[in-house]
């Protein structure tokens, strides 16, 4: 999978960069929007990562610009600016994602990876281990036990397993969930995961959702 | 103390200009009166003067008594404030003379000879008389006239003079009035104008060209101060936006830090648990400043709400899901009393986000194996929310929507990394939308809120 990051903080860029090399991604780095465009132009980029906040071009203009081409490559827009509104900006521009700063890094390359595989053709079940997501009818079984849950016990539980394993952040949860950008102090997080967990892990010697401590969640098969 | 009166702008003016107008028509037309009394006062001497003059003459050119009688009453009628006259002689005989029935006694045998011509206002049968003594060689005239019935012009004239005043001073307040509206249009589409402008950060600015002289340079001013607040309202606008780049970055890079290295292998188990503190941190700062970016965007009047029509019913509805998970670890008892069917024009993830808020308080300051309530109703076209919650009462509750407030510290129990901003957002949130937020009751074990919002009309 070929990435193409936009963003002029250097040291955000390195461990970006790092991260996603460390996944086996390829990515090339440019600092401003103006030097971005003629890339995509070029370049066969599968996932384009894009902050806001540049010099040259702003983040929004540079992806008018790429919409208004036909380009129709997956765009995550990185950016300090998270508020709702600004979301809502961002996502009628054209952006296919958005990822609020500061975040982890897992939940980028998961919602990167997420973006890659659009192109893809649409899947109607999704598995890990003996798990199984009908995305169709909706059900959840464990090997031949059915799991009844809930529509956002649903949600969370397609997001984690489409981020192939890796820590998901409270956060990321509150929004996928509850489509919720705040955090509220309680452990409203953690109450409803652990009750996925009885659900989920209850009947089985094969635990999937594990707690990566104060970090976040993980469904993935230890070993 | 309140003003129970306060009369407009231009019946004040209309009244003062009524006032000034009818004040210097009294006191010309009171000048004017006593002018002319004194005048006619004059007149009537040098009159009387000249007539006792002609009458000494034509007495000391005496031919024949009759002619003299006849030219004397001549005369005398040729005035016509009833005038008389009476001639001692000489010898001593008086003759009277007069244009009326009345025959006055003005002079007697023992009235000595004026060395000078004399006046004297005296009252004869009631009526005031004016009356001049001379002396022609040994002849003493007296010549009266009766001023009373010359007066009677005058006051027939001041009788006019009042009833022109009346109506002048009707005409004076109507056209004031006009006046007065015709003067204020102006003022009254300026001030529509700028009523209009309701949004400082339009280029929209008050039209100077149809504008008198004064009213420009209001206008200019109130313009310039339209500038002022424009650009202050814009530099707000990059200040939040600069700010959550320039504070995000680093916090970004913090976490990027913390979180290689906590996953780098061969990294030393006993550091796990100051990096893992300060990963928290770093995510409390981030909230922070989230909180504090829709604050100043709020203050900024910039908190920009998607409003769109939302069944209140079903997202409280929605919000027991979460109640439940967050009621059990404290073992609480939720009860809720919601109508159906309420509707409202709210911005949906802002609203939930009041809505969780309060709920995560309810939890957060109740007591194990307490309770909570919910209660949505419906009443005179609002929209009405409470929740309330066992536990210990707000101690001083006066701040409590104010920033950084978070009441007794004791309340949070430690554990609770309450940012002090929650109620605030809540209340900014509301106003946005028009509503309000209030702590209704906190004593004996019970803390209720209350939130209140138009419902949609339909």
């Amino acid at each position: 999978m070929r990435i193409l990051l936009v963003e002029d903080e250097t040291q955000i860029a390195s461990f970006v960069l790092e991260g996603l090399q460390q996944h086996g991604l390829t990515v090339e780095w440019v600092r401003d929007g103006a030097e971005a465009l003629p890339r995509i132009v070029v370049g066969k980029y599968d996932v384009l990562i894009l902050d806001i906040l540049l010099p040259g071009a702003s983040g929004l203009e540079v992806l008018a610009e790429i919409r208004q081409q036909g380009h129709r490559i997956p765009v995550l827009m990185l950016t300090a600016l998270a508020s709702p509104p600004e979301r809502v900006v961002g996502l009628d521009a054209g952006a296919d994602d958005y990822l609020g700063k500061p975040f982890l890094l897992e939940e980028l390359i998961a919602r990167v990876k997420a973006l890659g595989r659009r192109s893809a053709p649409l899947e109607t079940m999704l598995t890990l281990a003996d798990l199984s997501l009908n995305l169709l009818t909706r059900e959840v079984s464990r090997g031949e036990r059915r799991i009844e849950v809930t529509t956002r016990e649903f949600t969370l539980l397609e997001f984690l397993i489409r981020c192939d394993g890796r820590t998901v952040s409270r956060s990321a949860i509150l929004r996928e969930a509850w489509k919720y950008n705040f955090e509220p102090t309680t452990n409203v997080v953690d109450v409803f995961i652990k009750r996925l967990r009885q659900k989920i892990d209850g009947g089985s010697d094969v635990k999937l959702l594990h707690t990566i401590r104060h970090l976040g969640y993980a469904l993935r098969i230890e070993s | 103390m309140k003003r129970l009166f306060q009369p407009s702008l231009r019946s004040v003016l209309t009244l003062q200009a009524g006032l000034v107008i009818f004040l210097a028509v009294f006191i010309c037309a009171g000048g004017l009166f006593l002018f002319s009394v004194q005048e006619e006062h004059e007149d009537l001497d040098a009159s009387l003067l000249h007539q006792s003059k002609i009458i000494g003459r034509i007495i000391m050119d005496e031919r024949s008594h009759d002619g003299t009688m006849i030219l004397l009453k001549t005369l005398l009628a040729s005035e016509r404030d009833h005038r008389m006259a009476e001639i001692r002689r000489a010898k001593g005989q008086i003759t009277r003379l007069a244009t009326h029935s009345q025959v006055p006694i003005l002079l007697d045998a023992g009235l000595p000879l004026p060395a000078q011509p004399y006046f004297l206002t005296k009252t004869i049968n009631g009526h005031s008389r004016r009356i001049l003594y001379s002396s022609f060689g040994d002849n003493l005239i007296a010549v009266a006239a009766q001023p009373e019935s010359m007066r009677e012009n005058i006051q027939n004239v001041l009788v006019v003079y009042s009833i022109l005043t009346v109506i002048l001073l009707v005409i004076i307040l109507s056209g004031g009035r006009w006046l007065a509206n015709a003067a204020l249009a102006p003022i009254v589409e300026m001030a529509d104008d700028a009523a209009r402008i309701q949004n400082f950060d339009s280029a929209q600015r008050l039209s100077i060209n149809q504008v008198d002289a004064e009213l420009r340079r209001l206008a200019n001013v109130l313009n310039d101060m339209l500038d002022r607040l424009h650009s202050s309202f814009s530099l707000i606008r990059r200040f939040t936006a600069d700010a959550a780049h320039e504070i995000k970055t680093p916090l970004t890079i913090i976490q990027g830090h913390l979180e290689s290295t906590l996953r780098s292998e061969g990294f030393p188990p006993q550091q796990e648990t100051t990096l893992l503190l300060t990963l928290r941190e770093v995510e409390r700062l981030n909230r922070l400043i989230e909180g504090l970016l829709l604050l100043s965007r709020s203050d900024a009047n910039r908190l920009e709400l998607q409003c769109e029509p939302v069944d209140w019913s079903e997202l409280t509805g929605e919000l027991l899901h979460d109640a439940d998970i967050l009621c059990a670890p404290l073992n609480l008892q939720l009860s809720t009393d919601i109508d159906p069917g309420i509707f409202i024009s709210a911005d949906r993830p802002h609203l939930r986000q009041v809505l969780l808020n309060l709920l995560d308080n309810a939890c957060k300051y109740n007591r194990p194996g307490g309770s909570i309530r919910m209660e949505l109703h419906s009443e005179n076209g609002r929209a009405r929310f409470t929740i309330g919650n066992t536990g210990p009462a707000i101690p001083d509750a006066t701040h409590l929507f104010e920033r950084f407030q978070r009441g007794d510290t004791s309340r949070t129990r430690g554990q609770q990394d309450g940012l002090g901003l929650g109620l605030s957002i809540c209340r900014e949130i509301l106003h946005a939308h028009g509503g309000e937020i209030a702590l209704e009751k906190s004593a004996n074990d019970w803390t209720q809120f209350t939130v209140t919002l138009f419902k949609q009309t339909e």
